[in-house]
């Protein structure tokens, strides 16, 4: 039980007005497609944009066994438009 | 200034002018004859739209972290050919004809420093977790935030993402599609949301 924070970026920052999101988790670790649920559930009003976003976990893009615990870092990554 | 150096590859986050000639000195090696490089700067057009400048945000600790993987797996791709590798981006605001990014590569012959360049390139521009907002003359207000079509692409070819593109449904740009209006761009992720309409929303008990 608690809560993770999820970092924002770009234009799902400037709409959220944080750089991050609290995601309320229910144990020590969740899936990682559970988690990408648990956001769309509690930010329904950004859903739009999340759901365009890869998520990623301690600087790497996740897998669909990726699992999420209260350490690790967490970010959604828009549609990326560097170089 | 953020950097990553190890295995003569350096990789950097710059929220000042990108010093280009620190990119020949790094990638100079005595047993190479073929430095090649690239330079992205920021044009003043966009479409029909002038361009004022570009910002640039990135996920520092991940941004670095992607381009120090690239640079090794253009090394890996070489089969050894490509001996140092200095990929520097900026961050924050770009103006009209100042660099966003450059890349250096050094290799015994050309092709390989050629290939190795034009490889990441690519890469940076597929994965690496930064983004660009256009600013325009005209439209105080007005700026919006990029999509790269590659991007998305990318994102469509990676099985790694299949939950997210499960979700998006993405698929390539038309090719009708070449990105060359700010509305393009709009479009694409327009037409993502239509398609997401299909998915069905967990539960929120």
């Amino acid at each position: 039980m608690g809560s993770i924070d999820v970092l924002i970026f770009a234009k799902l920052r400037e709409k959220v007005g944080s750089n991050y999101l609290s995601v309320t988790v229910g144990s020590e670790s969740t899936p990682r497609d559970e988690f990408f649920d648990l956001i769309l559930s509690q930010y329904p009003e950004f859903a739009e944009i999340v759901k365009t976003c890869a998520l990623a976990v301690d600087n790497a893009y996740t897998s669909a066994d990726t699992i999420i615990t209260k350490n690790s870092e967490v970010a959604l990554i828009l549609p990326v438009s560097g170089g | 200034m953020k950097a990553i150096e190890s295995d003569e590859i350096y990789v950097a986050l710059t929220e000042s002018a990108i010093d280009i000639q620190a990119g020949y000195s790094y990638v100079n090696h005595p047993e190479c004859g073929g430095i090649a490089s690239f330079v992205g700067t920021t044009r003043s057009f966009y479409g029909n739209r002038k361009v004022s400048r570009l910002e640039y945000e990135a996920y520092e600790g991940m941004a670095l972290s992607e381009m120090e993987r690239i640079c090794k797996k253009a090394k890996e791709l070489s089969n050894g050919s490509l001996y140092r590798l200095w990929v520097v981006h900026r961050i924050g605001v770009v103006p009209v004809q100042e660099a966003s990014i450059a890349i250096y590569a050094s290799s015994p012959h050309r092709k390989e420093a050629l290939d190795g360049v034009n490889f990441i390139i690519d890469e940076v521009k597929s994965v690496v977790p930064i983004w660009k907002k256009e600013f325009y003359d005209g439209f105080v207000e007005s700026s919006s935030w990029k999509t790269c079509q590659r991007c998305l692409v990318a994102f469509s070819n990676d099985p790694s993402l299949s939950r997210t593109l499960n979700k998006l449904d993405v698929t390539a740009p038309s090719a009708e599609c070449d990105n060359s209006t700010s509305d393009c761009a709009e479009e694409s992720l327009g037409a993502e949301w239509k398609m997401n309409t299909e998915w069905s929303r967990p539960d929120p008990k």
